[in-house]
């Protein structure tokens, strides 16, 4: 199939080809279908500059690779800052590497994706409305509702350069179906000048076509397909498998003791640079801590739908 | 394992018991989302919980998950769908109440998520409000539950992450938020507060069973006021603490 559409490739091909220095990424996932196998390869490639627009990204990787300059967020990856000195954020900033913060709350970053799906210049919102994220940040101002008087916040709208989303399937052809909780990747990648999608499958379009309601974005929008088994690992995908709480402890939670910087470069060095791409990564993942160790994490106790159906009439044709 | 409830566990319980039945209730990260599954289990209340990544369901987890969005959650909802969608249904005025947790409160229920001290060169850098801040601002009435220490239950927040009443009455409006919205309740480790209807200022309504007047004082960053009849908060019994150390146990990284 893949030779037909020319968009299946390897993350490794995906990434050096639609990702570049300097550009404004959106890196999917609230929580769930975080694309880590993507930020993985970034931090491989050592790709620079880039702005982060993210919910609720594991943003971990990127940070330790010195990928990013500036995040646009409303919670800082999911980095528990026991102390501000702790911080990744901050001890990047001690090797010279500054990065800026840029706040939001989850609805108004979602929002300016949204603006930017829709064409249109700005949107307007009643969050932020008496919170201090108007001081801090300057793209978010208020304006009066010309039709009502009332006082609302505008947003400028956004289109990242690259969208990267990770769904259970798609087609050859980028048409990508993703369920369970969406979050934003619906927006973000309507809003991206580029998308490339990681899925757990890559599907025969017939499969797609079956059920076309759960397409998230058009094959024609998209620009990449990169098939990754446990692509977002150690994060999750709905009904695929679940989260894995002990390996994000090798990485997520800084030491009580301090010492975060070396627990991080220790992850970096055995599962991000000491692997060439996600096979690697899993590989070395069941050599270290044995198959049952990964089986566990898959969904077993399936709950599956009453089927979607469609289908032909005879009497339709008059 | 003790049959005497810990602070934290008379909080969550506490908490519980507040939340509305046959309500619409915007679910925040972490403390809330443990109580709200604990309330619906232990109290089969008919909650249509909202969870900002885009989901609702009315019936308890199989397991309260570990993230919020996992597969525990998602499974068996009566909704799942986009962030854009589930505050949309707030900002559209059809939640009733927020539940949400935070770094530090004020006497107008302001919430700061975000950081101590100056924001340029903060002290202590929480990893943000998320959608904490969305929820205060486009629900009608804020349930806020927070541990409380004469700094993180202070005078004024060094950041509003989430909007209570800002600087007192009218501001809300003033600011151009809803009209008549608002946070309504603190539960904290400590006891239970309220806010007067005319100053919007927080004052205690209930100490946990036996928390001192003292101890509240020594705990909270301003001379708060006391309800002149100021109540006892009911203790929890023996089945509300088995059926939420069943839930906890579930949670091992529960953010305070």
């Amino acid at each position: 199939m893949s030779k037909y559409s020319g968009k299946v490739m390897s993350m490794k091909e995906a990434v050096k080809r639609f990702v570049k220095d300097g550009d404004v990424i959106w890196v999917g996932g609230v929580n769930q279908h975080q694309a880590l196998a993507a930020m993985h390869e970034i931090a491989r490639q050592k790709i620079r500059n880039l702005t982060l627009v993210g919910l609720i990204t594991d943003s971990t990787v990127l940070l330790a690779a010195k990928c990013i300059k500036k995040v646009l967020c409303s919670f800082v990856g999911p980095i528990r800052y026991r102390n501000y000195n702790d911080s990744l954020i901050r001890l990047c900033a001690d090797e010279g590497v500054f990065i800026e913060v840029e706040e939001y709350s989850n609805f108004s970053l979602a929002m300016r994706l949204l603006a930017g799906a829709l064409g249109i210049p700005f949107i307007t919102t009643k969050s932020l409305l008496g919170t201090d994220c108007l001081k801090v940040n300057p793209n978010v101002k208020i304006i009066e509702c010309p039709f009502t008087g009332e006082k609302l916040v505008a947003l400028p709208a956004l289109n990242p350069d690259v969208a990267i989303i990770h769904v259970q399937r798609s087609d050859p052809f980028g048409n990508a179906q993703k369920w369970g909780i969406i979050g934003a990747d619906d927006v973000a990648a309507k809003a991206a000048k580029k998308v490339i999608v990681s899925c757990e499958e890559i599907v025969d379009p017939d499969v797609i076509r079956r059920d076309p309601n759960r397409t998230i974005v058009q094959g024609f929008r998209v620009n990449a397909v990169v098939e990754e088994h446990w692509g977002a690992h150690p994060w999750f995908v709905y009904g695929y498998y679940d989260v894995d709480f002990p390996f994000l402890g090798n990485y997520l939670i800084p030491p009580e003791k301090g010492g975060y910087l070396e627990v991080i470069n220790k992850f970096m060095e055995e599962w991000v640079y000491g692997v060439e791409n996600r096979r690697e990564y899993i590989d070395k993942y069941i050599k270290t801590y044995g198959k049952e160790r990964l089986e566990a994490l898959k969904i077993k106790q399936v709950v599956s739908s009453g089927e979607v159906t469609y289908g032909y009439a005879e009497g339709s044709v008059a | 394992m003790s049959e005497k409830p810990t602070p934290f566990e008379r909080m969550i319980i506490a908490a519980a018991k507040e939340l509305p039945d046959n309500a619409r209730v915007f679910v925040g990260v972490g403390i809330p989302l443990y109580a709200t599954i604990f309330a619906m289990k232990q109290y089969s209340l008919n909650i249509a919980a909202i969870i900002e990544g885009g989901n609702y369901r009315t019936t308890p987890p199989r397991i309260p998950p570990i993230i919020m969005e996992a597969n525990d959650w998602a499974t068996l909802a009566e909704w799942n769908g986009t962030l854009v969608d589930a505050f949309s249904l707030a900002q559209r005025g059809f939640i009733e109440y927020g539940f949400i947790s935070g770094g530090q409160c004020d006497k107008y229920g302001n919430v700061n998520s975000t950081c101590a001290g100056d924001y340029k060169k903060p002290t202590l850098r929480w990893p943000g409000g998320g959608g904490a801040g969305d929820i205060a601002a486009l629900c009608k009435n804020t349930i806020i539950i927070m541990p409380q220490n004469k700094l993180r239950l202070c005078e004024k927040v060094d950041f509003i992450t989430a909007p209570g009443y800002l600087d007192g009455p009218g501001a809300r409006e003033r600011a151009g938020l809803p009209p008549d919205s608002g946070p309504i309740m603190l539960i904290t480790q400590l006891g239970i507060y309220r806010f007067d209807e005319k100053t919007k200022e927080m004052y205690l309504e209930s100490c946990h069973p036996g928390v001192t007047i003292e101890e509240i004082k020594n705990n909270t960053g301003w001379d708060v006021k006391i309800s002149p009849d100021v109540k006892q908060t009911e203790e929890p019994t023996s089945d509300e603490l088995k059926g939420l150390r069943e839930i906890l146990k579930h949670a091992p990284l529960i953010i305070t």
